[in-house]
């Protein structure tokens, strides 16, 4: 009798031990594995959001996106081509090595290398010079008013002295070249969590930072990231109680996911804006039964398309409530942002239709729409589809071509499209990247990602001035104003800003942001 | 119901009663065996005879319990030394087949499987059955192939089935079938598939040792010379019925039954010549279109009314019994066919300057010389070449028949098919009226009757086209002509014009050669190459295409290259003959002189080993043991 | 006196071919036969409804103008929420599964034939030459085929439709999509046909009435397409219509890997594919009509196949 009472007692006592052990391992799947430990070597979202949790930069966002200091604790600009920074003392790095200026400037010159997949990011930066050993300046190619949440954001700071002795000054491109080196498979940041293990399968293990220089939110004990490329697993691994957090779940299992009390869904809307771009260059467009002219020259013909899509539906029907309809190039949660950008044309199929047959179409025409078959979270066949119907009810003929991402991306990128489907991130939080690349007039280095042509002079002169305004107001009414011009002339036709859709534990508290990063110092067990 | 039993009275080893043996036919039932009965005692041989679709092999089957379904035993009884076994299970005839019961086949390659040495399926064959040691069982084989004239027997005991000769092959299935000491042996055609030097030996073989042992022996056979041979009585089967049924020596010299005489009349001799052969017209019915009555009455010279109405009862005469309407006939055959007649041999082409037509010049064929490069580079690191033909010379007169004769693999269709141009010569020349055939295309000259009638008609064209293809190929007479010719070449043949728009699977085995001789003559060559024009055939067929070809050559002055392995069919057509052994010619000469004066040992041997029928029977009478009928009630 | 006989092999242990002349065998083992009869007739009916879709189904799903994004995700009529209009409910882009399966079965049976057709008739001219004419071409031929059978098909025909798009004209993208996939699908299934086309070749190259032929000197050209290729074309058949089954699956599969036909014009492929991203959330109905329309079509084919080979091939059929 008191030997089974002991057992029971010890195996009690064991599940709880267990357990209490167990409930601070967090467990995390994602869709894709990081391709390298060297934050230098890739810049995709997956490596960013999973190292962003050991390596730290100058300056982070906030629970609320918004810019917070962190190996930096406070900066200025000092000229308009000087921003100068003050860094943080007595942080050390995962090896235990002191952080300095030195590793500031070591860590700029190290992600401007040939090799760095990040350099592009950090482009207007022209020097970083050490002042004293807790003082940096960035000096700027030009007056930049948004250094710190428009670049320094994107600057990793690795250990200068652990670069060295491991011989590891240079990132390695493993993901092209295929060479690796010492830190390809090790890290060594300041960040809140160290790596404890990397796996070939692309499993990843951390621990906790004791060390760390912030005040711990977190209670974890232990990290495991696992790589789950097939959707309908990853939930499964979800339900069956494997993992605790799931980025992202699929929209159409939310509602499985939402009857379990166990469970729930996280959303966050993400900032990006999923756009229709057109050719509006071309003479005569190459993917489309009109010859000698180009319809999408005429901006009727753009309105038309623009009023024949009701977003509403799609929202309801297709992306199951996971975005929201907008008419503008930039998200709400970036700076150049005003209320009005959220009302699209009203969506009326015979205003459409005339306006067509006003642009000489009374008969419509057919396009190729070029779509990518995984891309846009999955949603990119679906939503062309969907378009096809809606666009066909103004006797506008889509002929989908669903591609590969890889080979969608090529094809854009070398502006080969009549019709493109696109989406484009405002991972600065401010409107002025989006336009550049987007909105400005294309030319040599400048608009290159303005696919489709569209050119206006006063868009153009609003972005140049604005890129070297350093007065904030001014600044941004000079966005909001070039973004309301290109909207009035409807240069692509905004879609809506994605819903980031996560499925947790109800055990956890995550905290969600637009950037689609995890922050794991906010995740708590309950 | 009639069973024939030995007189002398020893109870019967086999005893069938009335058996029938049913098929499912798209339009009823059809009987391939249909109430027959006979007996073999201890250390008899009973013969069965009979063309194709008799039912002799059904009736083998039948004992054996090995009818596949739906095939299946309806009626009858059959004894083995008086335990019924027709209505055994499967399992049950299993214990008897092979211990029993042994069984040889025509083809020694199916009876033994190829992945086990011969001992070994000798000695598992044993064990299976007897109660024997492995050792004992390895002694008992060794001596079986010892005693079936196997050279070093326990050598021969680790060989695998492939390293032995046909004949070797064929006398190990012996072994196998009488190594558990069986009472019965059913032998399915076993020399069918051997050469001719080889059939006499295992036939003799196979008769001493049953004999010897006490075996009651059914051999089963299309062949009249196995059964003179071998065979104490004879049963002649025709649709499914015995016909006839009795001692060798008095239903082969004196055959009661029109089938039989026409039968034994039909087989050319080696030791006589006629002008032509005698010939049953037609061939054996489908086993859904038998004819009521007597079934041969349709082929019978001297069927009556009643022969159409009524089946014949088997009726005993001293000695046997035959199933004919017609009083019985006990008069010898003919004796003018049983003389020689040394005058036949005369020939046509004695014209003294007659110009040789094809004249093959130390001609080679060497093959595994001219293959891929790869194989010629093995074939460099292996032995060498297989000299197939190897430096022939010889020539064929205008308007003479030339035989080729040798065993199978001696090079004579290799031979054939170089002279016809089908393989190009590794080294030497043959000219056809004086021009090198190597460069004749699209000609017309020759043509060439092959042996499988089966495989030399494309079975997915019409008769028409097989036969007017040589016609359009060459283009000559366009349109109606073509038609025209068509349907007079089948005439000739023995074929109707509305057979034209028949395909060939609508013909039987004879017919079809018809046809392929059809398709030879159309073009009008001067040449035709007949590669073993018959050995495919029924004997009653044969006599009717050897004597085709003699009629069709006498009316167009054609040249035949006759090739045959059978001395006797040789004999009856060849005026020159060539012998033929390993790739070279042994022997030339006049057809006559080779037959009565052969020069070469080879040739002798070949002569010596045809087994005789005439010769055969005369060894039989008189008969060793009297047979009587007697008359059961069933 | 008529003179016609039953071929029978002369003195085998053996069954004697009963077959009369006057049916064909493989009418009368088709007759026998229920699971093949069954199969001919689903096989049938399905044809049939692709054939006629246009005048059978309820709505054109090919016609986006016709598609109510309003209605998309019905469930079928005997489900809470089913629509009388939609038998089957609807897709997620609101389009009818009957008619959208009527239209798709369409696109999946004409690949499917189309591709058997090209593979059969490439492989079997190349089969029959190397075959008959041997040499360096067969030894050439037969060696790619040994290459091409070591790679997975459904990759090669990803390769080919690959190609094909590139070097395909940009506006020209959705009309040569389904002569890009079944070029891709013929072009990656050949090797079987070439290899019993050129066995069949060598086999009847030997056979006597193909001698008699070139004896009389018929143009090898001649006596491959008049000789050689009828005789040689019952085993090709059987492995046709094996080949139909797989060459309907390898274009589901290329339009599950998303490269098949356009998705507004769906195959029965894509339509699994969209159904299989809703399965879980219990919209079954999307996935299932198709699925369960493609397991009939390739049931039924390989049924037939099977059947078709054993009723061509005596050995077989005598052992059933």
């Amino acid at each position: 009798m008191l030997r089974r009472a002991s057992i029971c007692l010890s195996l009690a006592l064991s599940a709880a031990l267990l357990s209490s052990a167990q409930a601070q391992t967090f467990r995390w799947a994602t869709p894709a594995s990081v391709a390298t430990m060297d934050p230098h070597a890739s810049g995709d979202t997956t490596t960013r959001n999973i190292l962003i949790n050991v390596y730290e930069g100058l300056v982070r966002l906030n629970q609320k996106s918004v810019l917070d200091s962190e190996l930096a604790v406070s900066w200025e600009a000092i000229e308009p081509t000087v921003w100068r920074f003050k860094l943080r003392p007595n942080v050390t790095f995962h090896d235990g090595s002191p952080f300095t200026a030195d590793d500031v400037v070591f860590s700029f010159k190290r992600a401007t290398t040939s090799s760095s997949d990040i350099r592009a990011k950090l482009r207007s930066i022209k020097e970083m010079k050490k002042v004293d050993d807790l003082t940096v300046d960035a000096i700027t190619q030009a007056p930049n008013p948004i250094l710190p949440q428009g670049v320094l954001i994107f600057m990793p700071i690795l250990s200068h002295v652990w670069a060295e002795k491991n011989n590891a000054v240079e990132p390695a491109d493993n993901r092209r070249t295929g060479k690796e080196n010492f830190a390809t498979r090790n890290a060594d940041g300041t960040g809140p969590f160290k790596i404890t293990s990397y796996g070939v399968d692309g499993r990843i293990e951390m621990v906790p930072n004791e060390s760390w220089w912030d005040k711990k939110e977190h209670n974890l004990s232990k990290v495991v990231i696992s790589p789950i490329a097939s959707d309908a697993t990853r939930v499964a691994a979800l339900l069956s109680g494997e993992i605790d957090l799931i980025t992202p779940i699929p929209q159409q299992d939310v509602p499985r996911v939402k009857e379990s009390p166990q469970f729930y869904i996280l959303t966050a809307p993400e900032a990006r804006v999923v756009f229709l771009g057109f050719d509006q260059w071309r003479d005569e467009l190459i993917a489309s039964n009109v010859k000698g002219k180009n319809p999408f020259k005429d901006v009727r013909v753009r309105q038309a398309l623009a009023k024949a899509i009701n977003m509403d539906l799609v929202r309801d029907k297709v992306l199951l409530g996971a975005g929201d309809p907008l008419f503008a190039m930039i998200p709400p949660q970036a700076n150049g942002w005003t209320p009005e950008f959220k009302t699209r044309p009203a969506s009326d199929i015979n205003e459409a239709k005339k306006l067509l047959a006003d642009a000489g179409y009374p008969a419509g025409f057919s396009v190729t729409l070029d779509c990518p078959s995984d891309g846009l979270s999955n949603m990119g066949e679906p939503v062309c589809v969907a378009l096809t119907g809606l666009l066909a009810r103004i006797g506008v003929k889509v002929d989908v071509l669903l591609q590969k991402q890889a080979a969608y991306a090529g094809k854009i990128g070398r502006r080969e499209t009549s019709f493109y489907i696109h989406s484009w991130g405002a991972t600065t939080f401010d409107a002025l990247a989006t336009m550049e690349l987007t909105m400005f007039s294309y030319g040599d280095g400048v608009g290159t990602w303005n696919v489709g042509g569209y050119s206006n002079a006063e868009v153009d002169k609003l972005i140049l001035s604005a890129s070297s305004e350093m007065d904030a107001a001014k600044r941004k009414g000079m966005l909001t104003k070039a973004l309301s011009i290109h909207r009035d002339h409807v240069g692509t036709i905004p879609l809506y800003q994605p819903t980031l859709t996560y499925a947790a534990s109800t055990k956890v508290k995550v905290v969600t942001r637009s950037d689609d990063a995890v922050q794991l110092r906010w995740v708590r067990f309950q | 119901m009639f069973i024939a039993t030995p007189r002398n009275g020893l109870a019967p080893v086999l005893s069938v009663e009335g058996l029938r043996v049913e098929l499912p036919g798209a339009r009823g039932p059809v009987f391939p065996v249909r109430d027959i009965s006979f007996s073999i005692v201890a250390g008899e041989t009973l013969g069965v005879v009979g063309e194709s679709g008799a039912g002799k092999s059904m009736t083998g089957s039948a004992v054996l319990g090995l009818i596949d379904p739906p095939g299946r035993v309806t009626g009858g009884l059959i004894r083995l030394n008086g335990d019924r076994i027709d209505n055994l299970s499967e399992t049950q005839m299993q214990a008897i087949r092979g211990r029993r019961i042994g069984a040889i086949f025509q083809d020694p390659m199916t009876a033994l499987d190829p992945l086990f040495t011969v001992g070994s399926q000798i000695v598992e064959t044993i064990l299976t059955h007897q109660d024997l040691d492995a050792k004992q069982a390895h002694k008992k084989a060794i001596s079986l192939l010892e005693s079936v004239g196997l050279p070093s027997p326990a050598q021969r005991m680790e060989d695998y089935p492939h390293q032995l000769s046909g004949g070797m092959r064929q006398r190990v299935v012996i072994a196998l079938a009488l190594c558990n000491d069986p009472e019965l042996v059913i032998a399915d055609e076993p020399t069918t598939a051997l050469d001719v030097s080889t059939q006499a030996q295992i036939i003799s073989l196979l008769k001493d040792l049953c004999e010897e042992r006490g075996v009651a022996v059914m051999l089963v056979t299309h062949d009249m010379g196995v059964i003179a041979e071998a065979a104490d009585r004879v049963a002649v089967m025709y649709a499914g019925r015995i016909v006839e049924i009795g001692s060798v020596h008095e239903v082969l010299r004196k055959p009661r039954h029109p089938y039989t005489r026409g039968l034994v009349n039909s087989i050319p001799r080696v030791s006589r010549r006629k002008a032509s052969l005698f010939q049953i017209e037609g061939a054996m019915p489908p086993l859904d279109a038998t004819p009521s009555g007597c079934a041969f009455h349709p082929r019978c010279d001297f069927a009556v009314d009643a022969c159409s109405k009524d089946l014949p009862p088997l009726r005993a005469w001293d000695g046997g019994a035959s199933a004919c309407w017609l009083p019985v006939d006990e008069s010898p055959l003919d004796d003018q066919s049983l003389a020689p007649r040394p005058a036949d041999y005369e020939s046509r082409f004695q014209i003294p300057d007659a110009a040789p037509l094809v004249e093959v010049d130390q001609v080679s064929k060497h093959f595994g010389s001219a293959a891929s490069w790869l194989s010629r580079f093995t074939a460099r690191l292996s032995s060498g070449v297989n000299r197939a033909v190897d430096d022939v010379s010889f020539h064929i007169l205008r308007g003479e028949t030339f035989a080729l004769v040798g065993e199978s693999g001696c090079g004579k269709s290799t031979l054939a098919r170089m002279i016809v141009g089908l393989h190009p010569a590794t080294s030497g020349m043959v000219r056809f009226g004086g021009v090198d055939v190597a460069g004749m295309r699209r000609q017309r000259r020759f043509q060439m009757v092959f042996q499988d009638p089966y495989a030399s008609l494309n079975p997915r064209w019409r008769v028409f086209d097989i036969v007017a293809e040589p016609v359009r190929t060459h283009g000559v007479d366009a349109g109606a002509g073509v038609a025209r010719r068509v349907h007079e070449i089948l005439e000739k043949v023995g074929l109707s014009a509305r057979d034209a728009d028949k395909y060939p699977h609508e013909f039987s085995g004879g017919q079809r050669q018809r046809i392929s001789i059809a398709r030879a003559l159309v073009s009008e060559p001067e040449l035709i190459v007949c590669d073993e024009p018959t050995s495919a055939l029924d004997v009653s067929v044969q006599a009717q295409i050897l004597n085709l070809l003699k009629s069709l050559q006498h009316e167009f002055g054609l040249t035949l290259l006759f090739i045959s392995h059978d001395l006797a069919v040789v004999r009856h057509m060849a005026d020159r003959i060539a012998i033929m052994q390993g790739g070279r010619i042994v022997e030339t000469g006049n057809a006559n002189d080779i037959f009565t004066r052969p020069a070469h040992s080879y040739t002798r041997a070949l002569l010596a080993a045809v087994p005789d029928i005439d010769v055969a029977i005369a060894r039989k009478a008189p008969p060793d043991h009297g047979l009587k009928l007697n008359r059961l009630s069933g | 006196m008529a003179e016609i006989a039953t071929p029978v092999s002369a003195g085998r242990l053996k069954l004697a071919a009963l077959a009369p002349r006057s049916e064909s065998p493989v009418l009368r083992s088709f007759l026998r036969t229920p699971s093949a009869m069954i199969a001919a007739f689903v096989l049938t009916c399905l044809a049939l409804t692709a054939l006629l879709a246009p005048w059978l189904a309820p709505f054109d799903p090919f016609d986006p103008a016709n598609v109510s994004l309003i209605d998309a995700m019905t469930p079928p009529l005997w489900m809470r929420d089913g629509n009388p209009d939609y038998l089957l409910g609807t897709d997620d882009q609101g389009r009818d599964i009957l008619s959208t399966v009527m239209f798709g079965l369409r696109i999946s049976m004409t690949v499917g034939v189309a591709a058997v057709v090209v593979a059969m008739t490439l492989g079997v001219v190349i089969g029959l030459i190397a075959g008959y004419a041997g040499g360096w071409f067969e030894s050439l031929t037969m060696r790619i085929v040994d290459i091409q059978l070591t790679i997975p098909s459904i990759l090669l025909a990803l390769m080919i439709d690959g190609v094909t798009r590139v070097v395909a004209s940009r506006e020209l993208q959705a009309e040569i999509a389904i002569y890009a996939v079944i070029a891709a699908i013929g072009f990656a299934s050949w090797p079987p046909f070439a290899r019993v086309a050129r066995s069949r070749a060598l086999v009847e190259r030997n056979k006597e009435y193909v001698q008699a032929a070139r004896i009389i000197g018929v143009a090898p050209l001649r006596i491959l397409l008049s000789h050689i290729l009828p005789n040689a074309i019952a085993p090709v058949l059987v492995i046709a219509t094996i080949d139909l089954g797989l060459a309907v699956l390898a274009e589901a599969a290329l339009s599950f890997l998303g490269v098949g036909m356009p998705p507004t014009q769906p195959s029965l492929g894509t339509m699994i594919r969209i159904g299989g991203n809703h399965l879980f959330s219990g919209k079954w109905w999307i996935f299932m009509t198709p699925a369960l329309t493609l397991v009939m079509i390739v049931l039924s084919v390989n049924i037939l196949g099977d059947w078709l080979r054993d009723a061509l091939n005596p050995k077989m059929r005598r052992r059933v």
